[in-house]
């Protein structure tokens, strides 16, 4: 159900943001400013101030290296424990991810807002440590808990995943752009350490034991810095 | 409009991203052992154990309240100690309480039947299922026994399975 939800509602948006650009369709300019735009994911540091067993931080950066299409790409670290009925678990790491922007838009004058959709190759590599788990057993005869609580680390965890993106990105004050964005992606290559597996993926979000499928969002803050106009 | 629009599609992809898990995975509970009873003389045929009263024995030696109640059975599953490597039972075959003539007046009563004690040892190892499932405790090594006495009911067993994953099949054949 909640899949279906997920891509009516990517529908919709994609629907809106057209409608929007078909109305500015009427005047538009052929000078365009190529250059760096940087900036963080502020949904990522809102999440690492409110949320408890949350850390995050992110960068992200696309370079306009023709007229509709900028390499981009994010790097991060993501600490997040999970608490599950049967166990409680911590994942860290680090992820980048790199591809191409396409941007729909067609900009007034100087502009370089953008509304994109992107591919990217992501990469992960993280550790998963085990706090506690309970042991499955649902016969309580012996009036064992089965609640474990020696901490278990298992070895470095890799995911090679690929996503794709859609967003939006405005300048809302000079070269100050704020965006969001919506990723859908789906693990390639994903090794799972011995006895245990990769529930939660840096870069990536939580899996889930029937697909290889996952979401995310982005809020960002980004600034452009111009090399050159043409 | 379309601003409303696009707000609440966002909202609804970020309530979209969580989902649930929960634990259908055939076999991911710890499995209990079980064990079936035969005929000493024919080492084929099933031999139901009559009025059958299986308690637990504790670390002390003293008893657990017993596992279900008496009757009389073919085969039995109980579960086995996931936080040590072994486990005791006393099967009382026969079992019945003997209330020395005074029906009313339970101070006086005793239990009567044959009690075998059985002993199992193993070596636990966890195996994990899924997140919404856990671990789950897998008996390896199985070692199984019973404690001599003047009068066992128990005249044989056999250790048909000494991994203890599943409650498909029984582990344990007890003649007698």
């Amino acid at each position: 159900m909640r899949t279906y939800i997920f891509f009516i509602s990517l529908l919709l948006s994609l629907v809106t943001f057209a409608q929007e650009e078909a109305i500015k369709d009427s005047t538009k300019t052929k000078s365009h400013k190529f250059g760096l735009r940087v900036g963080t994911d502020i949904s990522k540091l809102v999440k690492t101030a409110i949320i408890k067993d949350y850390t995050a931080f992110e960068i992200n950066a696309d370079y306009k290296f023709a007229k509709k299409y900028s390499i981009a790409g994010e790097f991060g670290n993501e600490k997040r424990t999970i608490d599950e009925t049967q166990l409680n678990f911590t994942t860290e790491g680090n992820y980048f991810k790199v591809g191409v922007d396409y941007n729909a838009y067609e900009n007034w004058l100087d502009m370089e807002n953008a509304i994109f959709v992107g591919l990217r190759y992501g990469l992960s590599s993280y550790k998963n440590t085990l706090n506690s788990h309970t042991i499955f057993n649902s016969d309580p005869y012996w009036s064992e808990s089965g609640l474990k609580t020696t901490p278990i680390t298992y070895g470095n965890s890799t995911t090679h995943f690929v996503e794709l993106v859609i967003g939006l990105k405005a300048e809302i004050f000079n070269n100050l752009y704020l965006g969001i964005n919506a990723q859908l992606k789906n693990y390639v290559g994903n090794k799972n350490p011995d006895n245990f597996e990769n529930l939660y993926i840096p870069g990536f979000g939580k899996t889930t034991d029937d697909s290889k499928w996952g979401v995310g969002f982005g809020y960002t803050v980004s600034y452009f810095i111009p090399f050159y106009k043409k | 409009m379309k601003k409303t629009i696009t707000i609440i599609s966002f909202l609804l992809l970020v309530i979209s991203c969580e989902k649930d898990d929960i634990c259908t995975t055939p076999n991911a509970d710890t499995a209990n052992l079980v064990i079936n009873f035969y005929d000493q003389l024919d080492q084929t045929t099933a031999k139901a154990v009559t009025n059958l009263l299986v308690v637990g024995v504790n670390d002390s030696g003293g008893d657990e309240l017993s596992y279900g109640t008496v009757s009389t059975r073919e085969s039995i599953t109980i579960p086995l100690r996931i936080l040590e490597n072994n486990t005791s039972y006393r099967l009382i075959k026969d079992y019945a309480i003997n209330d020395s003539g005074t029906p009313n007046d339970t101070t006086d009563d005793f239990e009567t039947g044959n009690e075998d004690v059985i002993v199992i040892n193993y070596v636990n190892e966890e195996l994990f299922i899924s997140k919404a499932c856990g671990f789950k405790n897998i008996f390896n090594d199985v070692n199984f026994g019973f404690t001599a006495d003047a009068d066992n009911w128990i005249l044989n067993t056999t250790v048909i399975n000494n991994k203890i994953e599943t409650e498909d099949n029984a582990h344990i054949h007890i003649f007698h």
